[in-house]
């Protein structure tokens, strides 16, 4: 408020354009724009920069919103609680634009099925999917040890989406374990999804597993989903 | 929880994810944000009361999250944040003329503003948040929210006319000079 002429001070002009005004003061305010060429463009103007504010964001709400951020309203971490499995909700899994998911759906089914005792089967799976699937239980003797610490590790610390990455000083080989779901069974028993990915010689391969915490605070996988041509462990 | 509230909490998922954008400025730690908004709005849902704004609760909860991170983060990174800033000026000058034909400009220009006055644009212009609500929500008092609104449009004006898209060579329209006898 510098000079004594300015009577009209750009807040009451912004607040104008967003509508902020009771119906008098804005029509007070429209009759002085119309006789002030300043004013008039500077209203312009701020409409034109508040529209285009508006639509410079329309993107985001156009895009489909990702599954993790429905998921954590519908099945909430850190609850005791845990809705009873369907076929419906265990499938939803979050979507990763690097994996074909088409494979996470027989592990849902596998987790449907485990939970509610029904067996192991992946009848649930689509038939295209179902010849290059294979589903195998885990030996885990077989598996090199620090891999499978990494993969323990992974599963009781990490939360879902996070991965946990390993690295074999001698070969170069990486493999890298996300969590990415969490359930609890019938007997209270924590069992979680994970995607594991291996690169070796510059070939990546995705498996998807399921493994369930025991008394002794080990993982033990018990499914395992390879990829088309992966080799089993 | 409520089912509704649940369903509610889904439908305003694309806001959140705007508002969290404009804040966080870029998608993937916005949607870092509003995952750990969401997980604290949820998990003290008791404390919304019904018939208050569900999106203004959320909205609070998303911004109050960002500024713990910010506050993490400088800790650690204030050097780095420095040089990034200066790199992405002389960026932009080169490719102004570029950028202000598409709404990219809008969207950076509003990235540029400074933590507090970025915030108010998001709710009042964005948003479309009256200025009560989201004074509110930001628990500002109503001045401090007009004079942070006016200042961001000002910028926003200031970067959007200027040739090299930072403000330098922007009209100044900190002053209007007219007839007296008007009231506020």
């Amino acid at each position: 408020m510098k000079n004594e002429t300015m009577t009209i001070d750009e807040g009451t002009l912004i607040a104008y354009v967003d509508g902020e005004l009771d119906s008098e003061t804005a029509r007070y305010i429209e009759q002085r724009i119309e006789r002030d060429d300043v004013a008039k463009q500077f209203v312009e103007r701020h409409r034109e920069i508040a529209a285009l504010a508006r639509i410079a964001f329309n993107d985001t709400m156009h895009e489909e919103v990702p599954e993790h951020l429905k998921s954590s309203i519908t099945r909430p971490a850190d609850v005791h609680y845990i809705e009873p499995m369907t076929s419906t909700n265990v499938i939803t899994i979050p979507k990763r634009s690097t994996a074909n998911w088409g494979y996470a759906l027989p592990i849902a089914a596998a987790v449907a099925g485990l939970l509610i005792g029904v067996g192991g089967g992946y009848g649930f799976a689509g038939k295209k999917h179902e010849q290059n699937l294979r589903l195998a239980a885990l030996n885990a003797e077989q598996d090199g040890i620090a891999m499978e610490n990494a993969l323990n590790q992974a599963l009781e610390v990490n939360l879902n989406d996070a991965p946990m990455t390993w690295s074999s000083p001698a070969s170069g080989q990486t493999a890298s374990f996300t969590p990415v779901n969490t359930y609890q069974d019938k007997t209270g028993r924590f069992c979680r999804e994970y995607r594991k990915d291996l690169a070796v010689n510059g070939k990546t391969s995705s498996t998807f597993g399921l493994a369930c915490r025991n008394d002794k605070g080990k993982w033990e996988t018990r499914y395992l989903i390879f990829e088309n041509g992966a080799k089993s462990l | 929880m409520d089912e509704r509230i649940e369903k509610e909490l889904i439908s305003l998922l694309p806001r959140f994810r705007r508002f969290a954008l404009g804040l966080a400025r870029n998608p993937s730690d916005a949607d870092d944000l509003v995952q750990m908004a969401i997980e604290k709005a949820v998990s003290r849902i008791d404390q919304w009361e019904p018939g208050t704004r569900l999106d203004s609760w959320v909205f609070r909860i998303i911004q109050t999250t960002h500024i713990d991170q910010i506050r993490g983060k400088k800790r650690n990174d204030r050097f780095l944040e420095v040089v990034e800033n200066n790199a992405q000026r002389s960026h932009d000058g080169e490719r102004a003329a570029e950028a202000r034909s598409s709404l990219d400009a809008v969207r950076h220009a509003i990235f540029n503003l400074p933590e507090e006055q970025r915030s108010v644009i998001m709710l009042v212009s964005v948003e479309g948040l009256s200025y009560k609500e989201a004074a509110e929500t930001l628990g500002i008092p109503m001045g401090t929210l007009t004079s942070r609104l006016v200042r961001g449009r000002n910028a926003l004006m200031h970067m959007l006319n200027s040739p090299e898209g930072d403000g330098s060579k922007s009209t100044d329209f900190n002053s209007i000079h007219l007839e007296k006898g008007a009231t506020k």
